[in-house]
């Protein structure tokens, strides 16, 4: 066995009962990175076309990669893939924490799930074995309730948990995967699919240990990124105020979605920021298995009469966005508890945030009444109202139980008028990064396979003027040597885009996280991280390497979505991009034209190798990728 | 740089906080010799010239700005992440 991989993939048939390993062979893993490129393999090849997301016949994955479970910082992630029964798109989310190196040290690289349990179930892992297990009296538990009777039942206070809450029970489109139920693999429904399976919860007991074929040369790059953290300030900012360090750059720009993306700056901005947070209702400072940069954050506070529970974490930038600047709340501590009912109740905060701004703006504009929201006063800023209906939607009540199925699909029930308010591309709402902002990311979001995605590439302020010198450095070794003026849209912004796409897609199949490693202004850069991979796996890995397993993925991607019905025609942002941002700030006035993404498109598909007319992988590119079996 | 001074409020984000004592949270006010620019006001704290900064909401990028009687200058991390 090479390294850092067990060679042991683990396939569940949830209709029969029916467990067994696959043991596939060391080029598999050489080829794919494993994470979510792996995953979509076994989705290309099981689920078949035109398959319910919600049925028997979708399939879900769990997959680690390469380097997960060593003593380093940032690769305890895990990818989850399936049919999005969101889009009917390819569905992708990722997730830190401790589950992914528990589950690598059980002895499982990943997990393939297929059919639906006649009742519920969880699954218990341990020592290279699988057991399903009765889950019926878990059903309906919140997550960290779920999680704590688990422990007790099997009687190990140790074993890592993922799994779902009421929100994936009730096939709530943007219910999460929670572990340690504060790490989501949020984005896509796949909580809905799980839930649609009877699937209440994985159990890991962490039974080994993860070698790798050079250890020394991990043990050396941990020493060394964990000594120079202070050395990069964006990696600082992160550890100091978690991901919300952002907000105050964010809203400087222009980038901040603020009114439902109706403007890209917040009056209300100071009270969200990170910084404010470390002073305020911050507990303590978290982390994931074996990672110094210690991003993530524990929080207490009340908002309404209720406790914000510091065992459910702390507010994400996205989530303190979408519940924030969306929606016009400035009180982080209704962020608090709408992020703490988000993951007690296992729903993604990017999508449930986005689509309550999205009622609000409806409600304000006349097109859902006091009638539709059960007396609720939904208008911009009001918080108890925003708290109230992200319960609402977790149990399928009143106005939350359409709001349920998304704001793509609840516009389709309201008055024409909706869809100028709508902001989502391929049905899933948009993260908390603008595009009248930063221009190539806009492309990245009309083309990207599983709908918008900020970790799916590189931004733009990374590849222009006036960073620091790593970042050059860096991006100079995917062959990007022609740093942008601020602002500009180019060609070689359009190439940049696409490259960093392709580096992060590598990080996704290799399942790294995106904070610790990247091209540009992480801890680690592409250097180290094919180092890494080679210290892990004992091959010889170059950056062109990783570069070629990101372009497997998003090819793989675009083939299930081209089979799918999927074509050009979905590549597109939201209608109100159109017209330009109200408000203040450097945004405002700014608009997106549709013809601009047109251009940028044929630029990006020309980059990407793929039809001009249809936005489709190419067969011969496919061919010298290796996937001539996806063509 | 004449003799008269001017008292501008600065606002540090981030790992940039570090540039005051710890009590100050970021904040502080800063008196300066009149037609005193951004990048004195730098050069004072120890900010990197790579921090993003605005003058009363307005991002701004030229260091030779002059700084005013009553002006808001906000630094921040120039960054990604999140």
């Amino acid at each position: 066995m090479p390294g850092s991989i067990n060679q042991r993939i683990l396939h569940v048939d949830l209709s029969s009962g029916k467990t067994w390993i696959e043991t596939p062979d060391e080029g598999f893993y050489r080829m794919y990175g494993g994470g979510s490129a792996m995953g979509v393999v076994y989705i290309l090849r099981e689920v078949p076309v035109g398959a319910d997301p919600l049925g028997p016949d979708n399939v879900l994955t769990m997959f680690t990669g390469v380097p997960t479970g060593l003593p380093i910082s940032g690769q305890s992630r895990l990818a989850i893939n399936c049919k999005s029964p969101i889009s009917g798109a390819i569905g992708d989310s990722q997730s830190g924490g401790f589950f992914p190196a528990a589950l690598k040290a059980a002895g499982f690289d990943g997990i393939v799930v297929s059919g639906k349990a006649p009742e519920p179930v969880y699954l218990y892992l341990h020592h290279a074995q699988a057991e399903i297990r009765p889950a019926g009296g878990l059903w309906g538990m919140l997550t960290a309730d779920a999680d704590e009777a688990i422990k007790q039942e099997l009687d190990d206070p140790k074993l890592e948990v993922l799994g779902i809450g009421p929100a994936g029970e009730k096939l709530v489109c943007m219910a999460a995967i929670m572990n340690m139920h504060n790490r989501a693999n949020g984005r896509t429904g796949v909580g809905a699919v799980m839930g649609s399976k009877n699937l209440k919860a994985v159990a890991v007991k962490s039974t080994g240990k993860v070698e790798a074929a050079n250890r020394a040369a991990i043990t050396a790059m941990q020493r060394g990124g964990t000594k120079s953290i202070d050395q990069y300030p964006d990696v600082k900012g992160l550890g100091l105020n978690g991901t919300a360090d952002v907000v105050a750059f964010q809203n400087s720009i222009g980038s901040l979605p603020t009114r439902n993306y109706g403007m890209g700056s917040f009056d209300g901005f100071e009270s969200l920021c990170g910084d404010r947070m470390t002073d305020t209702i911050l507990k303590e400072r978290d982390t994931c298995y074996s990672c110094s940069v210690r991003c993530k954050r524990v929080v207490e506070t009340e908002f309404m009469g209720s406790k914000v529970d510091p065992t459910y974490g702390g507010p994400e930038y996205e989530t303190i966005a979408t519940f924030g600047s969306y929606c016009l709340i400035s009180d982080l501590n209704a962020v608090a508890l709408c992020n703490q009912i988000c993951n007690a109740y296992g729903m993604d905060t990017i999508a449930t945030g986005a689509t309550i701004a999205f009622a609000m703006e409806c409600y304000e504009n006349g097109l859902l009444t006091q009638a539709d929201t059960g007396g609720l006063d939904l208008r911009f800023g009001n918080a108890e109202a925003a708290v109230t209906l992200v319960e609402q939607i977790a149990r399928r009540e009143g106005l939350g139980d359409r709001l349920a199925e998304g704001s793509a699909r609840f516009a389709e029930t309201l008055d024409a008028r909706a869809l100028d308010y709508l902001v989502t591309i391929k049905k899933t709402e948009l993260p908390a990064h603008m595009p009248q902002s930063k221009k190539s990311l806009g492309v990245i979001y009309a083309v990207n396979p599983f709908g918008a995605d900020h970790q799916s590439s590189e931004h733009d302020p990374m590849y222009e003027e006036g960073g620091f010198p790593h970042y050059y450095e860096r991006l100079a070794l995917l062959g990007l040597k022609d740093v942008q003026q601020p602002g500009a849209m180019t060609d070689e912004k359009i190439r940049f885009a696409y490259l960093g796409e392709c580096f992060y897609s590598a990080m996704d199949s290799y399942s790294l996280c995106q904070f610790v490693w990247g091209p540009s202004w992480q801890l680690y850069g592409p250097k180290e991280m094919a180092e890494l991979i080679s210290a892990a796996s004992g091959w010889d890995v170059t950056v062109e390497e990783i570069l070629a397993v990101g372009e497997r993925r998003l090819n793989l991607m675009r083939v299930f979505n081209a089979r799918e019905g999927f074509t050009r025609a979905e590549d597109v942002l939201p209608k109100r991009f159109s017209k330009p941002l109200d408000g203040t700030g450097p945004s405002a006035g700014v608009a997106y034209p549709a013809e601009d993404l047109e251009r940028y498109k044929d630029v990006y598909y020309r980059f990407a190798g793929w039809d001009p007319k249809t936005g489709n992988p190419d067969p011969a590119r496919l061919a010298e990728l290796g996937l001539a079996w996806a063509a | 740089m004449g003799c008269l001074s001017v008292r501008i409020q600065v606002v540090l984000h981030s790992y940039l906080r570090e540039k005051l004592p710890a009590q100050a949270k970021g904040r502080a006010a800063l008196d300066l010799p009149e037609g005193a620019t951004v990048a004195d006001v730098f050069h004072r704290l120890g900010l990197p010239e790579q921090a993003a900064w605005s003058v009363n909401g307005v991002l701004q990028r030229d260091l030779s700005l002059r700084l005013a009687e009553g002006d808001e200058l906000r630094v921040f991390r120039q960054g990604a992440g999140g």
